[in-house]
């Protein structure tokens, strides 16, 4: 069993990772969705930009990992 | 290499020709429909001019517009039934403004019934009123000294609490009101000194003016008038509707002779302005195009014996700038809808919709994974698919039959159905149970990656091969594979060998792609940690359905009334499982190939091969 301080940490390292690819994210789509309503091809290129920063949380989650992996 | 993983083989073709065959040379190649024409842009210093259209260019055009036109007053979308016939005279042009005549004669009247109407509406909503004050048209005329102001209230108003209110102003006034259409209306004539005040106690009750100008010129009485409007509206209502009638019967019948003629007309056409985009000196013409390899051949005997043989044909072996045409098995063509979502690969790229067709329906079914769920999925895609008939939704449509396929099958590897580990109580049993191996089917996922990511950077190496030598392909794409046989081995083996490894990756990066390759350096460990989605999405999905399936049992064991809730929530929850587990497993496989795989190898921006002449 993981001790109590150990799980808070893993949690926070993806949880708030997840919120801050959410906050990128969050304007980049509303970009992007704009775009695409006035260009439809741009949808990939928005869907690139858009899915970019998810990067943020799989570096959370790779910390998360080690912390309880440790 | 295979043919497979490449556009369709094109070969660069120079035509030459006397002018005289022109005409002759462009029929013949809009009727085989093979040639991509380069269009020929003219520098300021070039001696050759671009074409002339043909002569009877603007005669063809100004003849569509008129038939668009028709077809747009018609309503026209497609051919009409059996009564569908041709106008009876033989030459289309002529048939063409006969149609037009008819059509626009009847619009135009409409056109002017229309205006009459509205301008007897107006009057009508003047006449109503006014009737009901029990007035004449004459006394609201213009007045040197009295102001007059006629309109509605949109509340409820206490009449003579407003006649006194207006009294207390001057006593040089009159009041009219009445109930019209469940509204009051009123007529208020007062000294034209004292009209502010009066203005101002109107608005007090949310006044609404009616405009009364001209009203004073009306003849007859206004009862006689408002008689006269609505026989008269009805009879222009009848007229209108008569030729309305008639528009549509012209439409049916016409239809099929306007769409032949639109076809042919924009046929001719294409091929009369077809030559804006050669080259042309005073007597001669050339064409730059692109064929597919395989019908040279067929192309040359046909525009030589169509213009006895004045036309020169050259070949060439360039590839710059060829248009791209993909060419796939049937099986996976479906797939090539990806590519047109991104953007085509150029002619001397990787055609990848090849490694599409293998690798999305398996990180679709990896994630859904669910054996009930693939099957269901399959012959809701397959049914729907063979009931519509729609270019665009049909390959869309085959690639999830792929995909749903590759879910049943992971679903029998996971032995899950519909979140359950059994099928009506016969046992399934796993050959990889990923609820209680989180694990190692995080492990999985990043193997997935490792090799779809170093897929990818194969791919590029042999279009870096092709297009920079081997110099390049070894610096930009072999020195990350470098990069992660070094992170491999000082992990696991030998931290000396490894290390070493790492630092020749670095300078091969470095050297390779520049200052930026080394920012990017951390990259290719997010690319390969982002198949852990694989496991995330998977996770979640499989999880989903479990809890439906708790809350049913929970429902269930709750006697009779339990038992209808426990169906609710079985087919409520299994649904909405399904609809989720079809789209995130979709965006996200589609992202990992665009964003992880395409990333190492792709440039895209190909142009499309549009052969002059081929049909849609």
């Amino acid at each position: 069993m993981v001790e109590p301080v150990t799980a808070i940490a893993a949690a926070l390292a993806i949880g708030l990772s997840a919120i801050a690819a959410a906050i990128a994210e969050k304007d980049i789509g509303a970009a992007a969705v704009g775009a695409m309503a006035e260009k439809e091809e741009l949808f990939v290129k928005g869907l690139i930009m858009t899915v970019l920063p998810e990067t943020i949380v799989l570096f959370g989650f790779v910390i998360a990992y080690m912390i309880l992996g440790a | 290499m295979v043919y497979l993983l490449k556009p369709k083989d094109m070969c660069k073709i120079t035509i030459a020709g006397p002018k005289t065959v022109r005409g002759d040379t462009v029929s013949a190649l809009h009727k085989l429909g093979f040639l991509h024409i380069e269009d020929y842009i003219r520098a300021e210093e070039d001696a050759v001019d671009i074409g002339t259209p043909a002569k009877d260019a603007e005669k063809l055009s100004g003849n569509l517009v008129k038939l668009r036109s028709i077809k747009s007053h018609l309503k026209i979308l497609k051919p009409g039934k059996s009564n569908s016939k041709k106008p009876i005279i033989k030459n289309n042009e002529a048939a063409i403004e006969t149609i037009e005549k008819e059509v626009v004669s009847r619009i135009d009247e409409i056109k002017d019934i229309d205006g009459e109407l509205s301008k007897l509406c107006e009057k009508e909503d003047i006449a109503g009123p006014v009737l009901a004050l029990g007035l004449d048209w004459a006394v609201f005329g213009s007045y040197n000294t009295l102001a007059h102001f006629t309109g509605y209230f949109k509340n409820s108003v206490d009449i003579p609490v407003l006649k006194k209110e207006i009294a207390s102003i001057t006593d040089k006034q009159d009041v009219f009101a009445a109930d019209y259409k469940g509204k009051k209306i009123i007529s208020v004539f007062a000294k034209k000194e004292t009209s502010d005040a009066v203005v101002a106690v109107l608005l007090k009750y949310d006044f609404t003016e009616i405009n009364t100008d001209g009203v004073s010129e009306f003849k007859g009485k206004p009862k006689d008038a408002l008689k006269k409007i609505s026989l008269r509206k009805q009879e222009l209502q009848k007229k209108k509707e008569t030729l309305e009638s008639e528009l549509n019967t012209l439409g049916k019948n016409y239809a099929s002779f306007v769409l032949d003629q639109e076809k042919t007309l924009s046929r001719d056409l294409e091929i009369s302005e077809a030559p804006l985009r050669f080259a042309e000196t005073k007597n001669a013409f050339v064409i730059d195009g692109w064929v597919p390899k395989k019908e040279y051949e067929k192309l040359k005997e046909t525009i030589s014996s169509a213009s006895d043989e004045r036309i020169y044909i050259k070949k060439s072996n360039e590839t710059k700038g060829a248009p791209t045409e993909l060419e796939n098995p049937k099986a996976v063509r479906p797939f090539e809808f990806f590519m047109g979502l991104y953007s085509l690969p150029k002619y001397t790229e990787v055609d990848p919709t090849f490694f599409m067709f293998l690798t999305f329906p398996l990180f679709f079914g990896f994630m859904l994974g669910d054996l009930g769920y693939g099957i269901l999925t399959f012959f809701i895609f397959w049914a729907v698919r063979s009931r519509i008939d729609s270019k665009e939704l049909k390959p869309v449509l085959t690639v999830m039959m792929f995909a749903s396929f590759m879910t049943a099958v992971f679903g029998y590897i996971f032995g899950e159905f519909f979140g359950a580990e059994h099928i009506f109580g016969y046992e399934l049993h796993p050959i990889f149970h990923r609820l209680h191996d989180p694990v190692g089917l995080l492990t999985i996922s990043i193997l997935i990656g490792v090799v779809h990511v170093n897929m990818g950077l194969i791919i590029g190496f042999y279009n870096e091969l092709k297009a920079h030598g081997i110099k390049a392909a070894m610096l930009e794409k072999a020195s990350w594979m470098v990069l992660q046989a070094g992170g491999a081995v000082y992990a696991f083996v030998n931290p000396t060998v490894g290390g070493a490894l790492l630092i020749l990756a670095v300078v091969m990066i470095t050297l390779g792609e520049g200052v930026r390759g080394l920012l990017e350096l951390p990259s290719i460990l997010a690319n390969i940690l982002s198949y852990s989605r694989l496991m995330a999405i998977g996770l979640a999905s499989a999880i989903l359905a479990l809890v439906v399936n708790e809350m049913a049992s929970m429902a269930f064991s709750a006697g009779i009334l339990g038992a209808v809730m426990g169906v609710f929530i079985l087919t409520i929850g299994h649904a909405i499982a399904i609809i989720l587990g079809m789209l995130s497993p979709f965006i996200h496989s589609m992202r990992l190939h665009y964003v992880e795989f395409f990333m190492k190898f792709y440039h895209g921006g190909g142009k499309r091969y549009m052969p002059f002449g081929a049909k849609e």
